[in-house]
């Protein structure tokens, strides 16, 4: 595997990480907490394709020497993985049962039922599953409901690939295992902690 | 840096950015996992474990430069460990501070939950001594944490029946324990209990940061938050006879404050901003000092 040697070949980070990285995660933790709900992501970034400047942005906030990343087929370019090693220092791994963030392109196929879900008495020790999509609208087809939601909340969030929902309902199944979701599109995140269930509801 | 930014040669809210991804982190968990504590690698802090460290750390993580901070110990903006949490962001982190709890974006708090309710664009951070609800029944971290795993909570009932066995009803007042979203057993910090029916389908979300204890946990906001009592036994908060002396309220969380060796006393709102925005609005208690104008 090649790694861009010349610090031109590397898309700009944060301009001024600890303030960009903490709108970022203020943006994050909201989405995080209120499940459904559309976020903002604020900043600049330029990343390589196909990481949107988001997907890039909540990536480099949580991120570092402590985290393994595994990257989908799609993500694994020599550009993405030369701008990752470098912002974030983060290992990158080929097992996605040794993941603590896996990141995929909405329609490919995500490892879900691989990723680790905690332990009964440590379920914080379970994978976050970041997926980049096109459309991500906080009016749709699929009802939300569960802590951080009033009553319930809708959300529309394509392209995904098939039997996306019914794998993420498995791997939250037995809660308080499970994985947590973050979606980002070019500019806004959502997430679905293990807590929310979903059901989709046409119209 | 400008001469109204952070304090010069400091990180942008103190901790290091390393420190803060792993304590971000921790937090999206803990708010993936309402009410489970999660470990993380606490920080000394330039003050003593006890002071509200862990509080300091969640909120050193959290801020942003535009937001606008209150901090209040037992409900007061004006003691000394509030002043000091608040001049250190105000220094490290060039943010706005604030008294009034309507003004403010970020709360911290030791033992006290504001009377006015909060809103969903406001966070809730606690400073908390002791997170483990079930330390004082089972000391071994590992039985503990085993105990969360199987919801074995049935001792936690056990230690509130003892209550009302020997004193004819449940004699916890602070710290008493909650369930949060029907799973796990929470210690809402040493708050009165006064102030737990606050915590149920909160608007704000609550963040809870234990220093010494190395622990994060934190509630959603709109989370169901009970307090764990039984059916012929309900749970109630403390109410008062007395009204505040200063401004007449008959619905906050009231101080009782010795006045002389005669038996003179005052009761008055704990909440300082609540009781101040009060008499700005003409309330008076029967010992302000004043006439009772608009006294309830």
């Amino acid at each position: 595997m090649s790694i861009a040697t010349h610090s031109a070949d590397i898309a700009a980070g944060f301009a001024d990480p600890p303030v960009d990285s903490a709108q970022v995660f203020r943006a994050v933790i909201d989405a995080m907490s209120r499940p459904g709900k559309v976020v903002p992501v604020p900043g600049d970034l330029d990343p390589p394709a196909p990481m949107t400047p988001a997907l890039a942005a909540v990536v480099l906030t949580l991120a570092d020497f402590d985290t393994q990343l595994w990257l989908s087929p799609e993500f694994a370019t020599d550009e993405v993985l030369a701008f990752l090693r470098f912002h974030t220092g983060a290992s990158l791994v080929d097992d996605p049962a040794d993941a603590a963030f896996a990141i995929s392109l909405g329609r490919e196929k995500a490892p879900i039922a691989d990723l680790p879900r905690g332990t009964p008495a440590y379920p914080d020790r379970s994978a976050t599953l970041i997926v980049q999509v096109e459309t991500l609208d906080d009016d749709g087809p699929l009802r939300l409901t569960g802590p951080g939601i009033r009553q319930e909340s809708r959300l529309d969030v394509a392209p995904l690939p098939e039997g996306f929902w019914q794998a993420r309902a498995d791997a939250v199944g037995d809660f308080p295992l499970g994985i947590d979701v973050i979606f980002a599109s070019r500019t806004h995140v959502a997430a679905l902690p293990r807590t929310t269930k979903v059901s989709e509801r046409r119209g | 840096m400008t001469a109204t930014g952070p304090l010069p040669g400091y990180n942008f809210a103190y901790l290091n950015e390393q420190t803060k991804r792993m304590i971000r982190r921790a937090l999206l968990k803990a708010v993936a996992i309402p009410g489970y504590q999660v470990p993380f690698a606490s920080r000394e802090m330039p003050m003593p474990y006890g002071w509200g460290t862990g509080g300091m750390q969640v909120t050193a993580s959290i801020l942003m430069p535009d937001d606008t901070l209150k901090v209040i110990d037992q409900g007061a903006d004006d003691t000394t460990n509030a002043v000091s949490i608040r001049n250190f962001f105000a220094k490290t982190a060039a943010v706005e501070t604030t008294t009034a709890t309507a003004q403010a974006s970020v709360i911290q708090t030791r033992h006290r939950i504001p009377e006015e309710p909060l809103r969903e664009d406001q966070i809730l951070v606690y400073q908390v001594p002791i997170p483990e609800p079930l330390r004082f029944l089972e000391p071994r971290e590992t039985e503990t944490r085993k105990m969360h795993a199987l919801s074995e909570y049935g001792l936690m009932h056990v230690k509130l029946y003892e209550d009302i066995a020997r004193y004819g009803h449940i004699a916890t007042t602070y710290a008493y324990p909650v369930e949060v979203d029907g799973r796990y057993v929470m210690d809402p910090s040493p708050t009165p209990k006064f102030d737990n029916p606050k915590m149920d389908d909160c608007a704000a979300l609550q963040l809870f940061g234990a220093g010494r204890e190395k622990r994060i946990y934190a509630i959603p906001p709109y989370t169901k938050v009970i307090s764990l009592d039984f059916d012929d036994y309900p749970f109630e908060v403390q109410t008062w006879e007395e009204a505040c002396g200063l401004c007449g309220a008959r619905d906050s969380y009231l101080d009782e404050v010795i006045l002389d060796d005669r038996g003179g006393r005052l009761f008055c709102c704990s909440d300082t901003d609540f009781c101040e925005k009060r008499r700005a609005m003409g309330y008076r208690g029967a010992m302000s000092g004043e006439p009772q104008e608009a006294a309830e």
